[in-house]
């Protein structure tokens, strides 16, 4: 046991300041390299030029930034189109996470386990899967025109699919997992007694939802309602399988002018235009939590 | 009453594409439901396409690198951000997260005019790595929250009757959090396996991922074929969900509270 | 020289956790770390086990200075007051650890560890995992993972604090007397005064960081430093005045009350402390006895193997125990309290 005679520099490393930046250093340089190399590129590249044929030519100008927003087709058919897409199907899916998040949190054991993983196993399968079924069923022919006509609730096939209405569906469908996992926060804070009690002093289901459970589960529905908004304002993967050019969402003009115009720039300067909007959305949103969680301490 | 029927009729719509396709790929009459019987014929058409076999090995391998990278790294990383304090970590916390923030095209558009730049498109390793930064705020989430539930007193007791740090890891820490760190592991291998976006814009024709390979399918043939394969990325997905579920719980790992 | 402390201390920003604590402890000693909540007990102990960096001081075990060796180098053995046990490991594995570490041999191993499960009356659960396990053989286990590896010193931070009050005081004996068989030396950490007077050779009274008395059990309880101790340990009498001295003996006033007290030079001091149980209650018109003090039964209090009253005594209230002897004072009766001078103390 000598070796307390050597020289304390050496042995004093523990447990003092440590390993932490080794530690991190291996993740963050990945990320440097792979992730914010490429984002401040996307953003330079959005300054470039294209000239057709020769790809894009390094420049500094604003002329993509200004295409989209005076150009009066980009204005009207992409940007407004998604903005009213967007909004549209961030409501409704808020409105429609609502009852599997309520029979989620009122239901227990095996059920409740049952339910959530019914509610959850969307988010682990591939959106392919995901569009593709839902184009088997909304097709022409397909299950739900069979079902409609048969119980003669219209005269011929619906036209769900290449438009907006089978878009906004489709993307409503897609967003419900996220906000009922920002609901169920919410809701699970809510004491059952809480609601016990405004039905004991006389008060009806809907009544005791409308007075006590829902103004409590507001900051997970802001959540949601900021999770499903950017991912919907930046949809691509959605237009892109359901709609086509129909229904040139800004995503996916991005991605046809960068993949199948190849004018990078051009795309580059909407998808800046996509991360800055989400950004944005992220932002307010986050104030409105903020002030809610405010308003909440000074309550109680 | 109204909550429960319209709840349930809710998550019955969320499952009900997926349980269709399932249907269709085994109808013997492919899209005219209701079924009129059992077939293999789909999946047979399917192992015969060249595109869907070399899309699923390109899938699998993709997922497993992308995968054991993300968990790598989502390990070192959470174990730096739980077991000290430093300057900035609140800023090394939104880096390590922000993926998953940034909207999908950009990230894609993004990574895509890098690999073109750094002449790397149409490469698994172009895959590989943007798999990788979506996948690296899902292992790390899923090993940071494991760590904050382990106890350090555990590695104490193991300091403290003489093991070394590594000894401690090895026998000790490792055991006990490992699955969580499995639980990470299988959560970021399906996500990548399931990938869509990204892949989108870093496949070029070489290298195709499974559901790159659907789409491009169904662009121009819409058959059950189609049903077949999107039933073997749901089966693994049905796989990924049921170990999930059975090892951390499918809720705590999306990030659902313990009701 | 089985521990020695040297003058060491701990800042968290600015909290201080301790701060000059300096202790010598005795081969095969057994002494406790007794202080309220945060008074930096838990410091002291991770600081011996290499767990907490010191800004100050060093640390010797059998004259070896270990202030700046790791954990893992140290062999002193803690045992953690949540246990900490593995729970991958059934208790043979957990025990078999620290000795597989250090490269003991199968054999050894086997014989070391089923010699200590023996002692401690654990023999039948090698097989067990730490969930299958109650409180109380939990807390065993992790003694026993400790003593396997024979540490030079044994510390525990509370380790009884989280067993039911029973088996609590039960544990106390059974953990007295197997530190007396094995002889090792023990540091106690507890908040629990009765523990440590029950259990120690010697009690280190610690406040906000800093060692206010060291001294057997009698001598802590029996003649406090300061205030704080005298009531911090044990329940006490504490009444605000001033000495005087009159034909050659000391007295100490209270409002209209003079109560005589041990004679000396206690002109600076101006409390006067008195146990409760040390306060005789008596009965009658007129009895016998020292420092007779009338007063009035306000309040009882039924604690089973005794009472505890509260007196009016001329407007000051006094607190006195007396056993159950079957026959209580009711409240309003009138009485008398006898308190001997040499029960009572200054400070
Ligand atoms: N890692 C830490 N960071 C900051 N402050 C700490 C830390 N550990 C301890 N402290 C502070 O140091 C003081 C002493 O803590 P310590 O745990 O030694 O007290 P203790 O006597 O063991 O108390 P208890 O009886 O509650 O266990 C407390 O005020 C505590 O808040
Ligand atoms: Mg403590």
């Amino acid at each position: 046991m000598n070796q307390t005679d050597a020289s304390p520099q050496r042995i004093r490393k523990f447990p003092g300041r440590s390993p932490y930046v080794l530690l991190l250093l291996p993740a963050i340089a990945f990320l440097a390299l792979f992730y914010l190399i490429p984002l401040s590129w996307i953003i330079r590249v959005s300054f470039y030029t294209h000239v057709p044929g020769a790809y894009m030519v390094p420049a500094f100008t604003a002329q993509n930034y200004l295409r989209l927003v005076t150009d009066p087709w980009y204005i009207r058919n992409s940007l407004w189109l998604t903005l009213k897409v967007a909004l549209i199907s961030t409501l409704a899916s808020v409105v429609l996470a609502y009852p599997p998040a309520l029979l989620i949190t009122r239901s227990t054991g095996k059920l409740r386990r049952f339910l959530l993983v019914s509610v959850l196993a969307p988010l682990l399968i591939s959106m392919v899967c995901l569009i593709f079924g839902w184009i088997v069923m909304f097709r022409g022919h397909g299950l739900m025109n069979q079902v409609l006509l048969g119980l003669h609730l219209v005269r011929e096939p619906v036209q769900w699919m290449y438009n907006t209405f089978g878009v906004t569906l489709a993307l409503i469908y897609i967003s419900i997992p996220y906000v009922v996992i920002s609901l169920l926060d919410s809701l699970q804070r809510v004491d059952p007694s809480w609601e016990e009690a405004a039905r004991n002093v006389g008060a009806n289901g809907w009544q005791t939802f409308l007075k006590i459970t829902l103004p409590l589960s507001i900051p997970g529905a802001v959540s949601g309602s900021m999770i499903a908004l950017t991912l919907n304002i930046c949809a691509f993967a959605v237009p892109l399988l359901l709609g086509g050019e129909k229904v040139p969402m800004a995503g996916l003009v991005a991605y046809y002018q960068a993949l199948e115009v190849n004018n990078l720039p051009f795309g580059a300067a909407i998808s800046v235009m996509l991360l800055l909007a989400s950004l944005l959305v992220i932002f307010v949103f986050q104030k409105v939590l903020h002030a809610l969680y405010l308003k909440r301490m000074e309550v109680s | 009453m109204f909550v429960r029927v319209t709840g349930i009729l809710i998550v019955v719509g969320l499952l009900l594409p997926i349980g269709v396709t399932v249907v269709v790929a085994f109808n013997s009459s492919g899209f005219l439901l209701p079924p009129s019987g059992f077939t293999l014929r789909w999946f047979e058409k399917a192992v015969r396409n060249r595109d869907f076999v070399q899309g699923f090995y390109v899938s699998l391998a993709v997922a497993t690198v992308a995968s054991l990278i993300a968990t790598g790294l989502g390990l070192l990383s959470a174990f730096g951000y739980v077991r000290y304090s430093f300057p900035g970590k609140d800023w090394v916390n939104l880096l390590f997260l922000s993926p998953l923030m940034v909207p999908v095209v950009v990230l894609g558009l993004a990574l895509y005019s890098y690999f073109v730049a750094l002449h790397l498109n149409d490469t698994l390793t172009a895959l590989v790595i943007g798999h990788a930064i979506t996948l690296i705020p899902l292992s790390f989430r899923t090993i940071t929250a494991s760590l904050y539930n382990f106890d350090v007193s555990m590695e104490e007791a193991a300091l403290n009757v003489g093991a070394s740090r590594i000894q401690t890891f090895a026998w000790i820490t490792f055991p006990i959090i490992k699955l969580g760190i499995l639980a990470g592991f299988i959560l970021s291998f399906i996500m990548s396996w399931n990938n869509f976006s990204i892949s989108l814009f870093l496949a070029g024709s070489k290298y195709v991922p499974l559901p790159v390979a659907i789409y491009s399918y169904i662009k121009f043939e819409f058959d059950a074929v189609a049903a077949a394969v999107s039933t073997i990325l749901i089966l693994l997905s049905g796989v990924a969900i049921f170990v999930i579920d059975r090892t951390m719980g499918l809720g705590a790992v999306m990030g659902v509270r313990k009701g | 020289m089985g521990l020695s402390i040297h003058q060491i201390g701990k800042r968290y920003g600015n909290v201080v956790a301790c701060a000059d604590v300096s202790l010598d402890v005795q081969d095969g000693e057994f002494i406790s770390l007794l202080g309220p909540s945060g008074c930096g007990k838990t410091t002291i102990l991770r600081a011996i086990a290499g767990f907490v960096t010191l800004d100050a001081g060093r640390i010797f075990v059998n004259d070896l200075d270990i202030t700046h060796l790791p954990p893992n180098k140290r062999n002193v053995g803690l045992v953690f007051q949540n246990y900490a046990l593995w729970p991958h490991l059934t208790v043979f594995e957990n025990l078999a650890f620290g000795l597989k570490i250090r490269g003991t041999r199968p054999p050894a191993i086997r014989e070391i560890i089923l010699g200590t499960l023996t002692l401690l009356g654990l023999r039948d659960l090698e097989t067990r995992y730490p969930r299958e396990l109650s409180g109380g053989q939990q807390q065993r286990v992790a003694l026993a993972r400790c003593l396997v590896l024979k540490p030079a010193i044994l510390l525990l931070d509370e380790p009884l604090s989280n067993l039911d009050r029973k088996l609590r005081n039960q544990m106390r004996i059974e953990l007295k007397k197997l530190q007396r068989r094995v002889g090792v030396t023990t540091l106690y950490v507890t908040h629990d005064q009765e523990e440590a007077l029950s259990m120690s050779d010697r009690i280190v009274v610690l406040d906000h960081g800093h060692v206010v008395q060291v001294g057997s059990p009698e001598h802590i309880y029996e003649s406090p430093q300061n205030p704080f101790v005298a009531d911090f340990i044990g329940n006490v009498n504490m009444l605000d005045g001033q000495a005087v001295q009159r034909d050659g003996k000391s007295y100490f006033r209270v409002g209209d009350l003079e109560i005589e007290i041990p004679p000396g030079n206690v002109a600076a001091k101006s409390r006067l402390f008195f146990r409760p149980e040390r306060v005789a209650i008596l009965r009658g018109r007129s009895p016998e006895g020292f420092n007779l003090i009338p007063g009035q039964v306000l309040f009882r209090v039924y604690l089973g193997a005794a009472f505890r009253y509260e007196i009016d005594a001329g407007g000051i209230v006094i607190t006195a125990d007396s056993t159950n002897t079957g026959s209580p004072i009711q409240v309003g009766e009138k009485v008398f309290l006898e308190i001997k001078p040499e029960d009572c103390f200054l400070l």
